[in-house]
């Protein structure tokens, strides 16, 4: 049955024998889907690239899982060796203290969270891309809290809440700089040592906010929070980084998904070209379609003859579509065409999530609306007449 | 029993600014293996009524029996089933595809049944044999003169062996000498086959050799008044 149909869209709808201002509809259905289509891709992988990067950035800046003290802690250091045994694939486990403070420093005032943690582990200084010699008495600064400044510098810090007659600026050495990849968390950050803090702050020294746990394996952070929140002290409460970032993570997701709707409804405008190609064509062969009526063409081989001539537009320029999509998204990561501002973006760089499974759903998506559009043409235009066509055959 | 039987059909064209009665009453009675010829002016419904018995078009009134089976009570898609296997057009115009080679076109009704490619290569280039134009089969019809072209036009027609063929004055754009040779053919091919036929024609000296010749009149069908 095909066969026929292969054969007649072969010989009647081919491009090449199409007359110059067919050909020019013709093209136009096809950059419309191309450019429509690559739109969608590359639009979907921008917000895919931003959603992971803000996701590799939070989940390295902050843990996975934090428990957060509710009041007193009084044991948290047979916790903390109890930890590993409790929670599979742990990798950190580590108490934490925020304190606020104004620094300034560079002639600007910042209000920053002082996050004391214990600086001598190593692996902080990888986690938090420190530069600069963190080792000793000083602060880490986020790179954005006085940007341009210099390891060593001295910055002062205006401690709230402090004991008589102690004047209320410390000066703190700048050991280094810390950058996370967030614009929020590098303009907002410092870090220091967890005993220090204490001791600036007049703290007593088992005093935490939490613990935060680190774990190889992200997506595992809720199972962990179910399974520590009977085996915690009231004291302490697991809060998952999902939780932590609920609303960040839902802006992305409706981001995503309105841009994938504005975009989608792009493809069906320019699949909408597809009813133009359609229409003229099949008007053209108006002659060919009442002389194969009488050799007994069906309906249902008319339809499947005007499906076909519907498709091929639509198939090109999703193909076309993704592999412009697939070249601007590339180019787009490689080099920097379009500087992004970090204070508004969060983010420093432009990232994009080349995904195949993306490339898949658009494509499917995209062939999907082409089908439907030729279906509805094709519905419209089965049915010609076959008498006047038969009249204009001469 | 009659293969093609019309019985006081009617047909009126109203889409045009004033509805035009094209065929009033005709009645027409066509035994299997019977050729007929019909005559008629210009604008009588000549063709109006080859349509209508092939099942290109739907009578107004009345009703066209192909093999004791009513036309009207057919669906669009059993009508072009029958178109397919059952019935051949031949046309003035020929009507032949020119983007199609002359054996592309004969093998159009195979395809159109679902036959397969080598298969319907076969049969075309039999009957393309038959009709003594296998050299010509791979020629685009512009390339071919207008008795070659009917003759493809016939090899399409018979392809499928039907048992009806109409044919819508077959010779009018031929020159004298081909056209008596097409119209010969035609008649040698219907007697050969026991295929039945019914066919339009201007020309009463080609008319004259056929054994039964009605004319259309004022929407009527009568015996041709000799
Ligand atoms: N779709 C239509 N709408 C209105 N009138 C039509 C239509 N089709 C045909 N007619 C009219 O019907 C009449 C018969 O047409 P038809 O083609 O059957 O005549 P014919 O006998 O075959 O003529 P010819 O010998 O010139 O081929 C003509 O007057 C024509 O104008
Ligand atoms: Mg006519």
């Amino acid at each position: 049955m095909s066969s026929a149909t292969a054969f007649l869209a072969r010989r009647l709808f081919s491009v090449r024998g199409m007359r110059s201002s067919q050909r020019v509809m013709f093209l136009v259905a096809v950059v419309g889907m191309t450019l429509a289509v690559a739109t969608l891709f590359v639009a979907l992988s921008l917000a895919r690239g931003f959603e992971h990067a803000y996701r590799q950035s939070l989940l390295g800046f902050h843990a996975h899982v934090v428990l957060l003290a509710q009041g007193e802690v009084s044991d948290a250091t047979s916790m903390l060796a109890a930890l590993p045994e409790r929670v599979h694939g742990l990798t950190e486990a580590t108490p934490f203290l925020y304190r606020e403070g104004l620094f300034i420093g560079k002639g600007s005032i910042k209000g920053v969270v002082l996050k004391g943690i214990d600086l001598q582990d190593p692996s902080w200084r990888e986690r938090f891309r420190v530069s600069g010699n963190s080792k000793g008495e000083g602060v880490i600064l986020g790179k954005a809290v006085f940007p341009g400044v210099d390891v060593g510098e001295t910055v002062k810090l205006l401690i709230p809440k402090q004991h008589a007659g102690q004047s209320p600026f410390l000066d703190l050495a700048v050991a280094g700089t810390f950058s996370s990849g967030l614009y929020d968390s590098d303009s907002q950050f410092a870090l220091i040592d967890l005993e220090q803090l204490r001791k600036l702050f007049g703290d007593p020294s088992d005093v935490i906010t939490g613990i935060e746990l680190f774990l190889d394996d992200p997506e595992r952070a809720q199972s962990v929070a179910v399974s520590l929140e009977e085996w915690l002290p009231p004291t302490l409460r697991p809060v998952t980084w999902q939780e932590l970032n609920a609303e960040l993570f839902e802006a992305i997701r409706l981001e995503k998904t309105v841009l994938a709707i504005i975009m989608g409804m792009l493809v069906l405008v320019a699949a909408l070209n597809i009813i133009a190609v359609v229409t003229v064509v099949i008007h053209a062969r108006t002659r060919e379609m009442a002389i194969l009526s009488t050799l007994g063409i069906s309906r249902r081989q008319r339809m499947k003859l005007l499906m076909r001539l519907g498709f091929t537009p639509g198939l090109w320029g999703t193909l076309l579509g993704l592999s412009l999509g697939i070249v601007v998204a590339f180019l787009l990561t490689r080099t920097s065409i379009i500087p992004i501002d970090p204070e508004v973006y969060l983010l420093d760089r432009l990232l994009l999530d080349l995904s195949p499974l993306l490339c898949g759903i658009i494509g499917v998506f995209s062939l999907g609306v082409t089908c439907l559009v030729a279906a509805v043409a094709s519905q419209k235009l089965v049915s010609l007449p076959i008498i006047e066509g038969l009249r204009q055959a001469r | 029993m009659s293969l093609v039987h019309a019985h006081d059909i009617r047909k009126r064209y109203v889409d045009g600014p004033v509805p035009v009665e094209v065929l009033r009453s005709v009645s027409l009675t066509v035994e299997e293996g019977d050729i007929v010829g019909i005559c008629g002016a210009s604008g009588s419904g000549k063709s109006t009524l080859l349509h209508l018995l092939g099942g290109l078009d739907r009578a107004t009134a009345g009703e066209v029996f192909f093999d004791g089976l009513p036309l009207s009570h057919r669906t669009d898609e059993e009508l072009a089933h029958l178109r397919n296997r059952s019935i051949g057009f031949v046309f003035q115009f020929y009507h032949l595809l020119t983007e199609c080679t002359a054996l592309e076109n004969v093998m159009l009704p195979c395809l159109i049944a679902g036959v397969n490619r080598g298969e319907a290569t076969t049969r075309a280039t039999e009957v393309l044999v038959e009709m003594g134009l296998s050299d010509r089969a791979g020629h685009h019809p512009a390339l071919l003169s207008g008795g070659e072209q009917q003759r493809v036009a016939i090899a399409r027609a018979i392809v499928m062996r039907p048992r009806l063929l109409l044919a819508d004055e077959p010779t009018r754009n031929l020159d004298r000498a081909t056209g008596e040779s097409v119209w010969t053919l035609l008649t040698d091919l219907s007697e050969r086959h026991r295929m039945t036929m019914v066919v339009v024609s201007h020309n009463r000296d080609l008319l004259r050799t056929l054994p039964r010749v009605l004319e259309l009149k004022d929407g009527r069908l009568d015996a041709e008044a000799a």
